[in-house]
């Protein structure tokens, strides 16, 4: 469960304050699949990191599964963000050092997983989005779709209760953009929240609620 | 990070390169200082001046003289002078006298304070020392004076303590020459004759000739003695430059360090201007331009510091000189900038321009660049290793020194022996000297000892030298026992066989095996070893592997050897005087010999501790600055690959790492590289160790293992500090904007 009550971020740009979001208010449900669309600038992917804890509001309080995020401190954010929530973005962000499974672990590694269960765990979340045999290469050995399936694989690790895709499709050809969203959409039906930044149509066909922002305020929310 | 986050490491790089640059002025300008000191002094009487003697210590005729003056005929040559030590008739303080021809104080350019020469060559007249006349008169003007019988007509300027020539030459008393004022002061050494010659040919053409006419003559030159003044400060100061550059050095690597973060946290803007148009050279002679700035800017900071310091320096009457190597000052650090932002900004230079736009550092180039960030940590704590633990090898082994030579001696005490280097027959001291020296004046005991040579039954070494001592040594504490215990009063009482041997003695005989409770035997008697002294500088007072009790020595071994005398000195007596008392003493019992040495074991322990303290300051001083610098360094080359991993960083945070887990990234990138960097200059430690100790004439200090775990310690601890102090910002950092934006 994710709410928001009243959120602002406000980020100062030389003598002037610039106002990515203004008091949004949200809730979304466990096991929903929400679309966040709008123009660029507009704020989505500032709510998207708001929601994940890689950011903090400037004003309102963040709740998840019922808990104020806001009065977290740096560690605890780390943990719950660690074990509670998955990222997966537009360009991947992969480590370029480290291997695929080696990425895919990285979670698991600050969760304080042992090496033999860590490695044994990223090659069944590769499993799953059938790139076991890619374990060991690393991401400039890769395509772009591999580098997403990985970076979804990464996401799913620690079974979050939340994934968060900044979007995920943005750099991948028709026919990766939709092997993703099929296994994003799995991920739905497993019961875990999925939030989506996109612009593309196809994508937001997948959620079923969508939400829009226009200049950092919440314009529309409705169901799919 | 922000784009303007090289902006502290361009400070660190600009301290780090004045730092180098006022330590580079202030060396050339104590090494110009010395030089000129050492001119000045040898200007004052020319470098050419020597002075000869006769092996016989008899002293020249006229016709000798005559001879010399025709021998060298345009040299300037002083006839003869007779310096003699005596006593004032009412035997309270000694002086030295010296009794002058004609044109002695123009020769050594000796000048006035009150008065003038001599009106005759045969006047009853005196001129006194500063420090005499000050002594005896206080601030009154002496001139016209009587003092023991001679008029006072003038008085000379104080002789700076380094002029070691005239210091020599400048005695307490000067009367003319066959005007002896030994009727009045009781000399207590025969007078030393000698003529000095300022020579127009070359010294050895001078020596040479002489040699041809006065065969038994000796000869010394005089200015070569201040040289040997000026031999220990040329040789810390050419160690203080070499320091310098070592500092210039480390400044290079901050530089380094800062060009490329600069060229990290620049990339955007570079992308932007290869896309309208920038070529690549551009962008290079862009970012050397920038970094040479920086250096010129740092150069003259530096110089202005030295030159504040040098302003300070002579305030305190403590001069620096300036000389032609300071014009290479500010070109130096210009150079180690230039230098050390070759590599950055070739790098950044030739980054494809869409990456630069980006923001983000292609896979490719992001290894090679994470890897110049750890060479530079590596090459940093490499440098400041090395130079840590030679300092501190160095400093400890002077300390250790120090320690030895400051061993609780007494500086009541006295050594009296026969003298090492005699032109006369040295005087066969006897028990009975002891009774002579103790019925003198402030004297509270004499302790008789006597060395002998006695035969062993090792054919290796068929003799070995035995000091014998007396009752009261005990209380001297005069050697470090470092295994056992000293000799006993009792023992010393009943003349038991025991003895105490040296560690060098120890070792040869015995080898690793103890030698406390072994038997050392002589040809004719047997000792128990009770006692290990060290073999250090304490030991040089007594000069003698093995001491046992006096009264274990047969009389026929006593009465063989010359003896010596452990004499203490009442407290409050002034040690100088009652050694001209023992010296005259003695020389009145032993008529027609040579004067006995008189060593103050105190004087001479701290005659050799003020060099050791003015190195030991010095090392200190670089040693901290090296500590400070390369923790700059470590911190500004750990920031830039903290600023190349951003992006890594931000993944890492959304992913679940702490901001402890991040630090800890911070700690592996010193650590990494470090550790082995460290490793690497420990051995690296023991070659440069030793060529400094060696060059400093320290053979014996360096290579200490408690040093070098104490360089671990220190080294790694920079590691440690510096990692966490870079990667704290990284680790704080939201990692949105590392995600989103790809900037550090």
């Amino acid at each position: 469960m994710i709410e928001l009550r009243e959120v602002s971020k406000t980020y100062p740009k030389g003598n002037q304050d610039v106002h990515a979001l203004r008091e949004i208010t949200l809730r979304c449900g466990t096991g929903e699949f929400v679309a966040i669309q709008g123009p660029s600038g507009s704020g989505k992917s500032t709510l998207l990191n708001l929601i994940g804890l890689l950011d903090d509001p400037t004003r309102g309080v963040i709740h998840l599964n019922g808990r104020d995020t806001t009065t977290l401190s740096r560690r605890e954010k780390a943990r719950l963000r660690g074990r509670k929530i998955g990222f997966v973005f537009q360009s991947f962000n992969l480590i370029a050092h480290l291997t695929a499974w080696q990425n895919v672990a990285l979670p698991l590694y600050y969760a304080g997983i042992r090496k033999a269960s860590r490695r044994q765990s990223a090659l069944a979340a590769l499993e799953q989005v059938i790139l076991s045999n890619r374990a060991d290469h690393r991401p400039s050995e890769l395509s772009g779709g591999e580098e997403q399936r990985v970076a979804i694989a990464r996401s799913l690790v620690m079974n979050p209760e939340i994934v968060l895709a900044d979007e995920p499709t943005g750099n991948l050809d028709s026919e990766n953009g939709g092997a993703i969203m099929d296994r994003l959409q799995e991920v739905n039906n497993g019961g875990v929240s999925v939030l989506i930044v996109s612009h593309d149509p196809i994508v937001v066909s997948f959620a079923h609620r969508i939400l829009t922002l226009r200049d950092g305020r919440m314009h529309d929310d409705r169901a799919s | 990070m922000s784009a303007r986050s090289h902006r502290p490491a361009e400070k660190i790089a600009l301290a780090a390169v004045a730092l180098a640059t006022a330590a580079l002025w202030i060396a050339f300008g104590l090494h110009y200082e010395s030089q000129r000191q050492l001119q000045q002094l040898i200007d004052t009487v020319g470098g050419n001046v020597f002075y000869a003697y006769r092996e016989s210590r008899a002293p020249f005729s006229e016709a000798d003289i005559a001879s010399i003056r025709e021998l060298l005929p345009n040299a300037d040559v002083i006839g003869v002078t007779g310096t003699t030590r005596g006593i004032s008739p009412d035997e309270t303080y000694a002086l030295t006298y010296v009794e002058a021809m004609d044109g002695y104080f123009d020769f050594f350019r000796l000048t006035f304070q009150h008065g003038g020469a001599f009106s005759s060559p045969d006047s009853h007249e005196a001129v006194l020392g500063a420090e005499v006349a000050h002594g005896i008169y206080g601030d009154a003007d002496p001139i016209g004076r009587t003092l023991e019988g001679f008029t006072i007509v003038g008085v000379l300027e104080e002789i700076p303590s380094d002029d070691l020539v005239r210091r020599r030459v400048n005695a307490q008393i000067v009367v003319p020459l066959g005007m002896s004022p030994g009727m009045s002061f009781r000399p207590i050494r025969d007078p030393f004759w000698a003529v000095y010659i300022r020579s127009n040919l070359s010294m050895e053409m001078t020596v040479e000739k002489m040699r041809d006419s006065f065969p038994t003559i000796e000869s010394t030159r005089t200015a070569h003695l201040h040289s040997l003044v000026f031999i220990a400060e040329r040789i810390t100061n050419h160690t203080l430059i070499v320091s310098a550059l070592g500092m210039m050095l480390l400044a290079g690597t901050a530089v380094a360090g800062t060009a490329a973060l600069c060229a990290v946290s620049r990339r955007r803007e570079m992308g932007v201007r290869m896309a309208i148009g920038a070529t690549s050279s551009g962008i290079f002679r862009e970012l050397i331009r920038d970094i040479v700035e920086l250096s010129l800017k740092a150069g003259a900071y530096g110089i202005a510091a030295g030159a504040i310091l040098q302003g300070i320096a002579e305030l305190l009457d403590f001069g620096l000189s300036v000389g032609p190597l300071h014009l290479i000052v500010l070109p130096t650090a210009l150079t180690c900038g230039f230098l050390a932002s070759l590599y950055p900004s070739w790098r950044t230079s030739m980054m494809r321009p869409v990456h630069a736009l980006r923001g983000s550092v292609p896979q490719t180039a992001s290894k090679v660049q994470i890897d110049a960030g750890h060479v530079l940590v590596a090459l940093t704590l490499l440098v400041s290793t090395v130079s840590v633990l030679t300092f501190l090898d160095i400093g400890s082994g002077l300390l250790t020194e120090i320690r030895r030579v400051w061993g609780g001696v007494d500086d009541q005490l006295l050594v009296v022996g026969t003298p090492s280097e005699s032109f006369l027959t040295p005087p066969f001291l006897t028990p009975e000297d002891r009774t002579n020296i103790e019925a003198l004046p402030g004297i509270d005991t004499a302790i008789q000892s006597v060395n002998i040579l006695a035969a062993t039954r090792n054919p290796d070494s068929p003799y070995l030298m035995i000091r014998g001592v007396d009752q009261g040594y005990e209380d001297l504490k005069l050697l470090s026992i470092v295994q056992g215990r000293d000799l006993t009063a009792e023992e010393l009482a009943t003349g038991t066989r025991v003895a105490i041997i040296s560690e060098m003695f120890a070792e040869n005989e015995f080898g690793d095996s103890t030698a406390l409770d072994r038997t050392l035997q002589t040809e004719d008697r047997s000792y128990t070893i009770v006692g290990v002294f060290a073999s250090d500088m304490s030991h040089s007072f007594t000069l003698s592997q093995v001491v046992v009790p006096y009264r274990s020595l047969s009389r026929i071994d006593r009465e063989l050897g010359s003896h010596d005398f452990f004499v203490r000195v009442s407290d409050g007596t002034s040690t100088a005087l009652s050694a001209d008392l023992i010296i005259a003493r003695l020389k009145e019992v032993h008529a027609g010999r040579a004067d006995v040495e008189v060593i103050n074991p105190s004087d001479r322990q701290t005659a050799l501790i003020v060099p050791f303290l003015a190195l030991m300051a010095r090392l200190m001083m670089l040693v901290g600055f090296g500590i400070l610098l390369s923790l700059a360094n470590a911190i500004t080359h750990i920031r830039y690959d903290m600023a190349l991993r951003s992006r890594e960083i931000s993944i890492r945070k959304a992913v679940g790492a702490t901001d402890w887990d991040i630090l800890k990234l911070g700690l592996g990138s010193a650590l990494i590289p470090g550790i082995p960097a460290i490793l690497f200059a420990l051995l690296l430690g023991r070659f440069t160790t030793p060529l400094l100790a060696d060059y400093l004439r320290r053979p014996d200090v360096g290579n200490s293992w408690a040093m070098s775990v104490l360089t671990v310690l220190v080294m790694t601890s920079i590691g440690v500090i510096s990692g966490i102090l870079a990667a704290w910002q990284s680790a704080r950092m939201s990692p949105a904007n590392g995600i989103q934006k790809g900037r550090t």
